[in-house]
């Protein structure tokens, strides 16, 4: 055995090819580690880059990515020696077979494990020299940690390369084919996106964190809560699941290997694919003499048609019926299958599969398997000839190479038609499958045919023209491949413009509400622009393309020359050169002339200019708009909205202001005029949209001006991405950030750290005001120039429409052929307004308070027609969150609630006085199972209508923890109206969903993470944690009690003027509803960040008489966290739940016991007595307190 | 029909000087070109079938320009190369369509007669159904005659065409070459001596990229006429010889050494034979008669 060991070895270490892939992974991983750029390990924020967790991860990543590099290595040596006719010297030597695999398995095997070992030594490399990189603004490096490259290599390199070498060992060995060599790599990489597509679902983890062939689940399992302190220093180590799993898998490749010993063979043929090479017996046949039928040879236009088709169809045969082509299609549609499980889940609830779900789900995840199919099968058709060596005929053939090769490629189209069609079959099939029959064929036909089918056809002519200039194969798909991923590096790189990513074009996002928008018309140019240059290179690749026995490019070049004027070449090129100039030179006129381009890192560095610019005016004295006067004209259809309006400006301060700061933060905005009333001269202006007024008579205290503003948006051509999605031809949806706004506004800087750094701006420690600048409490965290403003506005759309604002609607009336609609508030309101339009169909109802037969609120929900599916959920959830509120709060302020549905560019709800725009994928296409769902479009409705309270009637001062007044509140309220709804078993699933969010956002912190009292508008934390918090605070204090102090502070701040309210004084109020044994939660949930973690160590039951003595052994433990996770164990003396479950007869475990208990740290036992036999019993058994490992909070009772 | 080659010269990247100045004129009939391996002869049967180009020199087919039309040549070629591959998923019956197609044969009932007769004549129709894949050496060769049959070309080039076929194959195939020559330019490479003798009646012989001779088998070996003499010997004696003689072979012949040795004069102790063609080609390619 051993020198077959050797003999591979050496083998393959004189080939270059395994230092070729050595150092792919190595350059690879080096640029992982050392640019900031690219961050694959997850080394975001304040993580350092050569801590063992983003080392960790970068190892697995690229591990799996190695998969086909495994493959190429494993799967040759036994097909080697059969392709070089070794195998009869080889079999015929007393060599046992089982020396023989297991010397060339150990060999590969080896020589597989120091490629991957590439890996490692670019991270090291690479991480120690991130300093000296010209690119390094911040070196984020902690010690050297050896522990840290090696547990990886053990637990992800040595154990994947066996399993993934073993299988690719055997399967190469059986089937001795190269076709089925290098493209088993790309069938087990696919299978295990199908694997991963099932992550989506929490409950899904454990199991997926088991069968995860390369362990990727299950170390996330393990990470999944990890804080920044723990990403820096704790190890992935092999126990629990990932322990499991890779036993497992090893497992699994011994038994394959076994298995499959018996079916090697030492003959010439291998399994299943030899079988068909049956050598054909010849039968002796008689000699005859035969004359040789004349025939008439044809090469008029018609003979070449019919050859044309005739080659269109051999090869598009020869291509779906290859077993390759057929498994990658068939392992494609699994996925599809597989995903529809998953449809659009949010919090667990389905959406409706309405056709642009279903294309969205399909092709985005249909893609990659077109893409590899267009690779392989391109590769094959341009090479078939050679590969075969039947070129040596096939070339003295009276045949046009131009004919040959567009055969090929229509062959190829042929197939990704057929696949695109699979593709909307089988969507409609799954439509059918859900019960929804509104089939849409023809967004299927558009969106497969005229936005996806031409970029796979450009793809097509590029790979085409790659494989016919190069002299090698797999150069040709080395080259295609360096291809996709030098487009992904140059992505990275902040390179956006499609005039430079051949083959793209704008990303197309169809709307039920606005069809395909913008679209269209800029996609087809820049498929237009690529074409050019794809037939171009296509036609100059056929001139160039492999013919005859000289293969050398210079001989190609040569020829080329010689004829290249006497076919089409002569006209075709030059016009698609100058065709592809053109387009692109209209494109650009386009994209940057008519309208502003900008990357990434130009809108950083504008708002980096801003910041350096102006923060110098950020205490300047400016007027306060008290009231706002809107004319709005929207034209749809050509996507321009005219803004006239005149805001009353009052000065508040005690001195007169001279100069009034106007800042218009959208570029694309044209200002027409700004004017004041006594008067005012613009001292400056820029592109940053800041311009300085100077009254002409200064503003004395108290007094008041008016300001009028006449502006105009529009879009001009085409950009970029498309178009201008805002105002939608249906389904416009503005705010008044459109609008002017008074003085410097703090809120646009840039907060990221590394940002701050890179543009030079001096370190900014809070993403808020903290809670300590008492000047900051002057303005609310909605708006830095106005506190309630009076408020009317008059909108004007088109015949159809129906157009939208805050106010009640005085009067509508048409003119000119448009339709006008006049709204006004009657009472202040905050400075926030939005403005939709759309063909909507209006869903009225009236809610009466129940306390208050006075009061009727009328309900409106203006949807699109077919969007009717929620809408009564809606309608039910505002009835019950007015209830609720107005029966717990205070009153409801409006006479009016509506919702507004606006198209998918956008998926938020948000909440405007008296006025809900709501996203069209969130809330009017879900698909809610009453029974185990979780009603989003209910939860959302609730969450957006209690603002009306907790952000309409009081909102924060502009500084940390302001958003829990707002936010966490209207969280609070929502779940509230839900429990009383749905009851508590759901209310236990959804928080499940939202701590399970809280740690994993922890988690991802980039910055810092803080209390929830300070939080500093950070979502996982004022939504996900805020709802846990209130929830448990609620069981604490009780539902009546909490809410009689959310009263008392409602009643007190409402409507309030500056100062603004806090979150320290919000507090306060619940502080003192807590009665005093309880006091420290209101600490821990709000000032401090705390952990626990509280574990069941075993659970037994004693029977006496009636009643079971349950003892539940315990081990609890508190701390507190610091901003990046540090922990620190605080003295445990805490009321905490213990529960009690028994079995019910439908065998579900039901709660018989739950009460909280005084639990210290050196609490090890609580006794609890029940009358029913117990089944489970715990600790916190429904979660109510932050912990990370909730799984052993119950345990199995052992009577 | 004339094939006219006139100073033909290739120099491959790698230095390889394939062919120097061919110059050979070949007409109707079977024309063989014999060689030793790497003599250039599939140089230049490649580049008569237009598949690659040659640095100078010229080829004209009457008044075509081979290196200039390749399009026209290739209607009129029947090409079977020296080494091809075949689809394996395919059957003898679709390729030979899907040649003939290819090569301009679109009406589908004169190709069916066509590809039939071919079949047969290759002796290839009872396996027609079958796979290509499956084909073993001397079947695959026979396929590829059928297939530079096809079309009625007026010069068909076959670069070792016998190799792999049993001697019924091999007769029967030569036989059927030599009955089309009648009307056609059939220029046949090989290295084989005895199939050009028994059927040529043109032939040149070329070694390291020259034409070492080209005219009628019948007169290069009467040029050799009382020049040939031969003697069976053993080994040592062999090695003796050809210090002192120009040796033309040496063979085993029975158990004993037969030598053949150029001499314009009798030689003691051995015996004047007739010239045989091999004897003109090894005294060709040794340029014994120099």
């Amino acid at each position: 055995m051993y020198p077959i060991i050797k003999f591979e070895l050496s083998y393959r270490l004189r080939r270059p090819a395994t230092y070729a892939y050595f150092f792919i992974l190595f350059i690879l991983c080096f640029f992982f580690a050392c640019s900031d750029g690219v961050t694959i390990g997850g080394a975001t924020g304040n993580v350092l880059k050569n801590a063992p967790f983003p080392i960790n991860q970068s190892v697995m990543i690229m591990t799996i990515f190695s998969t086909m590099i495994i493959s190429a290595v494993m799967g040759v040596p036994v097909y080697r020696d059969f392709e070089f006719n070794f195998h009869e010297i080889m079999f015929t030597t007393p060599v046992k077979k089982i020396n023989y695999l297991l010397g060339r398995f150990i060999g590969s095997y080896l020589v597989c494990v120091f490629i991957l070992s590439g890996i490692i030594w670019g991270l090291i490399i690479g991480a120690g020299v991130i300093e000296y990189m010209p690119w390094t603004n911040v070196v984020k490096k902690g010690p050297f940690m050896l522990m840290a490259y090696i547990n990886p290599f053990i637990n992800f390199i040595l154990p994947n390369a066996f399993f993934l070498g073993v299988l690719f060992f055997v399967s190469g060995s059986l089937f001795r084919s190269q076709l089925a060599i290098y493209v088993q790599g790309v069938i087990v990489f696919i299978l295990y996106l199908i694997m991963i597509n099932m992550q989506k679902d929490v409950d899904n983890n454990e199991l997926l964190a088991i069968f995860d062939p390369f362990g990727y689940a299950a170390s996330s399992y393990q990470t999944r809560y990890w804080t920044t302190a723990e990403k820096n220093t704790l190890l992935i180590t092999l126990t629990n699941l990932l322990l499991y799993n890779r036993l497992l898998w090893i497992g699994i490749a011994l038994i394959v290997a076994v298995a499959a010993y018996p079916f090697f063979k030492f003959s010439k043929t291998g399994l299943f694919l030899g079988k068909k090479k049956k050598n054909v017996s010849e039968e002796t046949a008689t000699v005859q003499s035969v004359i040789i039928p004349q025939v008439t040879l044809q090469y008029d236009f018609n003979a070449q048609i019919k050859q044309w088709v005739y080659l269109v169809v051999f090869e598009f045969k020869s291509v779906i019926r290859s077993v390759p082509f057929i498994a990658i299609a068939f392992a494609g549609i699994l996925l599809l299958l597989s995903l529809s499980a998953t449809l659009g889940r949010m919090y667990g609830t389905a959406t409706i599969p309405v056709t642009y779900n279903i294309l969205d789900l399909l092709t985005g995840n249909f893609m990659l398997f077109i893409i590899i199919i267009i690779t392989f099968y391109t590769g094959e058709l341009v090479w078939k000839e050679i590969s075969y060596r039947f070129s040596n005929i096939t070339d003295a053939l009276p045949l046009s190479r131009t004919l040959v090769m567009t055969a090929k490629f229509a062959a190829m189209l042929a197939i990704i038609v057929m696949l695109l069609l699979i593709l909307m079959f089988t969507g409609i099939l799954l439509q059918t499958i859900n019960g929804y029959y509104n089939y849409q064929v023809g967004v299927y036909l558009k969106q497969l045919f005229l936005v996806q089918f031409p970029y796979y056809v450009l793809l097509t002519l590029l790979c085409f023209c790659i494989h016919n200039l190069v002299n090698n194969k797999f150069i040709g798909h080395l080259l295609v491949i360096l291809f996709y991923v030098g487009q992904t590096v140059m992505l990275s790189l902040d390179v956006r413009h499609n005039l430079i990513y051949y083959g793209n074009a704008p990303s197309v996002t169809y709307s039920d509400m606005n069809g395909f928008g913008p679209f269209l018309k800029p996609v087809y140019f820049f498929y237009l622009y690529w074409a050019c240059l794809g037939v171009f290179l296509f036609m100059l690749s056929v001139l160039l393309m492999k013919h005859g026995s000289e293969l050398s490019l210079q001989a190609r070049y040569k020829r080329m020359k010689g004829v290249w004027q006497q076919g089409h070449g002569k006209i075709i090129l030059p016009l698609t050169l100058l065709a592809f100039i053109l387009c692109g030179s209209f494109i650009y006129y386009n994209t940057n002339v008519l309208n502003k381009y900008s990357t990434v890192k130009a809108a950083k560095q504008r708002i980096a200019s801003y910041e350096k610019k102006y923060r110098r005016y950020l205490d300047k004295p400016q007027p306060r708009i008290t009231s706002v006067e809107v004319n709005l004209d929207l034209f749809p259809e050509k996507s321009e909205a005219n803004f006239k309006g005149i805001y009353v400006l009052k000065n508040l301060h005690n001195k007169a202001i001279q100069t009034v700061d106007v800042l218009l933060a959208d570029e694309t905005v044209i200002i027409n005029s700004i004017t004041f009333s006594t008067g005012a001269k613009l001292l400056q202006g820029d592109k940053m949209g800041y311009y300085i007024y100077a009254l002409n008579n200064p503003l004395m205290p108290g007094d008041s001006i008016t300001m009028q503003f006449d502006l105009n948006y529009k879009q001009i051509g085409f950009t970029n991405d498309g178009g201008r999605t805002d105002i939608a031809a249906n389904g416009t949806f503005l705010n008044n950030s459109m609008m002017p706004s008074l003085g410097y506004n703090e809120g646009v800087e840039l907060s990221d750290e590394d940002d701050r750094i890179e543009y030079k701006l001096p370190k900014k420690p809070y993403r808020m005001r903290p809670i300590t600048d008492t000047a900051s409490y002057a303005n609310t965290y909605l708006a830095q120039d106005a506190d309630w403003v009076q408020y009317k506005c008059t909108l004007s759309t088109t015949a159809d429409q129906i157009a939208i604002s805050p106010g009640y609607l005085q009067n509508e009336w048409m003119q000119n052929g448009r339709k006008y609609y006049a709204y006004a508030m009657d009472a202040p309101i905050l400075n926030f307004f939005s403005y939709l339009s759309a063909r909507y169909s209006v869903n009225r109802d009236v809610w009466s308070n129940p306390k208050d037969a006075n009061q009727k609120v009328n309900i409106e929900i203006f949807s699109h027609p077919t969007h009717q599916w929620n809408v009564a959920g809606m309608k039910n959830a505002i009835k019950k969150t007015l209830d609720y509120a107005s029966a717990n709060f205070s009153n409801y302020q409006f006479r009016q609630v509506r919702i507004l549905e606006f198209p998918r560019y956008r998926n938020f709800a948000q909440s405007f006085p008296n006025t809900i725009p709501f996203g069209e994928g969130l809330g009017f296409i879900l698909d809610v199972d009453k029974e185990n769902d979780i009603d989003m479009a209910f939860y959302v409705t609730a969450h957006e209508v209690a603002h009306q309270w907790w952000g309409h009637q009081v909102a924060g001062a502009n500084c940390q923890g302001s958003t829990v007044m707002v936010e966490t509140m209207a969280q609070y309220t929502a779940l509230m109206v839900m429990e009383h709804e749905f009851g508590t078993a759901h209310m236990e699933k959804f928080l499940k969903y939202e701590m399970d969010d809280y740690l994993r956002g922890r988690s991802a912190e980039r910055q810092k993470e803080l209390p929830l009292m300070l939080c500093e508008n950070q979502g996982y934390i004022h939504y996900n944690k805020g709802s846990c918090i209130m929830y448990a605070l609620k069981d604490y204090v009780g539902e009546t009690k909490l809410n009689k102090a959310l009263q008392q502070f409602i009643k007190t701040y409402q409507f309030q003027n500056p100062p603004y309210v806090t979150a320290p004084v919000f507090v306060d109020y619940l502080k003192q509803a807590t009665p005093d044994s309880l006091k420290y939660i209101i600490t821990d949930m709000f000032e401090n960040i705390t952990v626990f973690n509280l574990r069941t160590t075993a659970v037994t039951a004693l029977k006496t008489n009636n009643t079971y003595r349950v003892n539940v052994n315990i081990d609890a433990l508190k701390a507190v966290a610091d901003s990046v996770g540090n922990e620190q164990n605080i003295k445990l003396n805490d009321w905490v739940d213990i529960g009690v479950y028994t079995q019910t007869k439908s065998g579900n475990d039901s709660l018989i016991y739950l009460q909280k208990h005084l639990v210290a740290n050196n609490t090890k036992q609580v006794t609890v007595t029940v009358n029913q036999l117990p089944s489970k019993a715990g600790i916190d058994p429904l979660h109510k307190l932050i912990d990370r490992q909730t799984s052993d909070n119950v345990k199995k009772i052992t009577l | 029909m004339q094939l006219e080659i006139n100073n033909l010269s290739k120099t491959y990247p790698n230095g390889v000087h394939a062919l120097k100045n061919i110059s050979l004129t070949i007409n109707n009939g079977l024309f063989g070109l014999l060689g030793p391996n790497g003599a250039g002869k599939s140089s230049l049967m490649r580049t008569v079938a237009t598949l690659q180009d040659a640095d100078s020199g010229s080829i004209f087919l009457d008044d075509l320009n081979v290196l200039e039309n390749k399009d026209a040549v290739r209607k009129t070629l029947g090409y079977l190369p020296q080494e091809f591959g075949v689809y394996p998923n395919v059957s003898a019956l679709e390729l030979l369509h899907h040649v003939a197609l290819l090569k301009g044969v679109t009406n589908s009932r004169q190709r069916n007669e066509l590809v039939n007769a071919l079949l047969v004549q290759t002796n290839l129709f009872d396996v027609r159904k079958k796979k290509l894949g499956g084909f073993s050496g001397g079947m695959k060769q026979r396929f590829g005659i059928a297939q530079a049959l096809i079309g009625s070309p007026q010069i068909i080039i076959v670069d070792e065409p016998t190799a792999g076929l049993d001697p019924t194959e091999r007769n029967r195939f030569l036989n059927l070459l030599s009955e089309i020559s009648e009307q056609v330019i059939v220029i046949l490479s090989t290295h084989i001596v005895d199939d050009v003798r028994e059927l040529c009646s043109q032939m040149a012989i070329i070694n390291k990229g020259e034409v070492m001779f080209a005219g009628h088998p019948e007169v290069a070996i009467a040029g050799l006429r009382g020049k040939v003499h031969t003697m069976f010997t053993d080994k040592e004696t062999a090695r003796q010889i050809a210090k002192e003689h120009q040796i033309i072979s040496t063979k085993f012949n029975t158990g004993k050494i037969e030598v053949h040795i150029y001499s314009t004069q009798p030689v003691p102790g051995f015996s004047p034979i007739n010239a045989g063609l091999e004897d003109v080609y090894f005294t060709v390619i040794n340029k014994l008669s120099a």
